[in-house]
């Protein structure tokens, strides 16, 4: 992984928003459908912004994405998201002191993250228990572009080999 | 109803279902990259990823891509295939090493694609290839989990 990155992103001019003002923001004609997705996950979901941290957190540690290691959604902290239980959202969390909900939350971006076909056989039988048919797609969508979005942070290069944890609001439409 | 990456739906909330949509439909307007390149790179994930009915799929990118450029995607003989230009080898070189990992991704094969598209072109294929991604893993996850349903 290269700390070195891949293209350089224009000074200016600086809109102030995250996601725009990054090299996402030279694909022009990706941009703004992009971060309409990115904010929608945190505003329209019908899944709490707690659950979501903890279905990014996944897949930012299975990436080795180090930005999205670092980062805490703020609402999400709000939501009950401390690191004591982040912590948890690691290789071992089907042994943890998380609830089954969030246990099979996992499992399922695990699932998706791995080798999605192979899921366990019974895996939507055990989500339906505890989630709707909105709430398995909102998960569905949400781990996707968390997972694209990770992947396309690493694969631009200037990835940091470490950073302490920071706290960002989610992205602004 | 068995999912490819373009029928998939996955019952998600309207404003992210249809947002998520819109971005699989800004990739095959947008301007940085032939629409082409990108279905050579579909074929090549679907591939990589042993995706049946994503294999199968023609999608509306590939208007002028020959039948036979198709097949010698999904065998991987690209390499040395002399039907393919440069600008197509650079982007299935890249390709598969992204499907293999994001960190396994060189500055020389970045370099290929700026070479040839730009810088833009570098991030709009980098992002392509994250949704198209996620969307086979969406149909071939959901075409597993409904099976069992």
């Amino acid at each position: 992984m290269t700390t070195k990155p891949r293209v350089t992103v224009p000074s200016s001019p600086k809109t102030g928003h995250l996601i725009r003002d990054s090299a996402f923001g030279l694909a022009t004609d990706l941009i703004e459908p992009v971060v309409r997705l990115a904010h929608l996950h945190w505003t329209a979901s019908s899944i709490n912004p707690g659950l979501l941290e903890m279905l990014r957190l996944r897949n930012a540690r299975t990436v080795n994405c180090v930005i999205c290691k670092s980062t805490r959604y703020d609402n999400a902290r709000q939501d009950g998201a401390t690191e004591e239980k982040l912590a948890l959202v690691d290789d071992g969390y089907q042994d943890s002191n998380l609830d089954r909900r969030e246990k099979l939350a996992l499992e399922f971006a695990d699932a998706y993250l791995r080798d999605p076909d192979r899921a366990s056989p019974d895996l939507m039988a055990r989500l339906r228990e505890e989630f709707s048919s909105r709430q398995i797609g909102d998960m569905a969508i949400a781990l996707a572009t968390f997972h694209a979005m990770s992947r396309c942070a690493v694969s631009l290069g200037g990835m940091p080999e470490s950073m302490p944890v920071f706290s960002i609001s989610p992205p602004s439409a | 109803m068995t999912y490819n990456s373009t029928t998939v739906t996955l019952g998600a909330s309207p404003d992210i279902e249809d947002a998520h949509r819109a971005v699989w439909s800004a990739l095959g307007e947008q301007r940085h990259l032939p629409t082409r390149i990108l279905e050579l790179a579909r074929l090549r994930l679907a591939a990589m990823h042993r995706a049946e009915h994503e294999m199968a799929l023609r999608s509306p990118w590939a208007s002028g891509l020959s039948e036979q450029k198709s097949a010698s995607t999904l065998a991987g003989n690209w390499h040395r295939d002399k039907d393919f230009d440069a600008a197509e080898k650079a982007v299935l070189a890249f390709t598969e090493i992204y499907a293999q990992g994001a960190e396994f991704i060189t500055d020389s094969l970045a370099d290929d694609i700026k070479d040839h598209f730009g810088n833009a072109g570098l991030v709009c294929l980098i992002e392509a290839l994250g949704f198209i991604d996620a969307r086979i893993r969406l149909a071939l996850l959901f075409n597993r989990l409904q099976a069992n349903d």
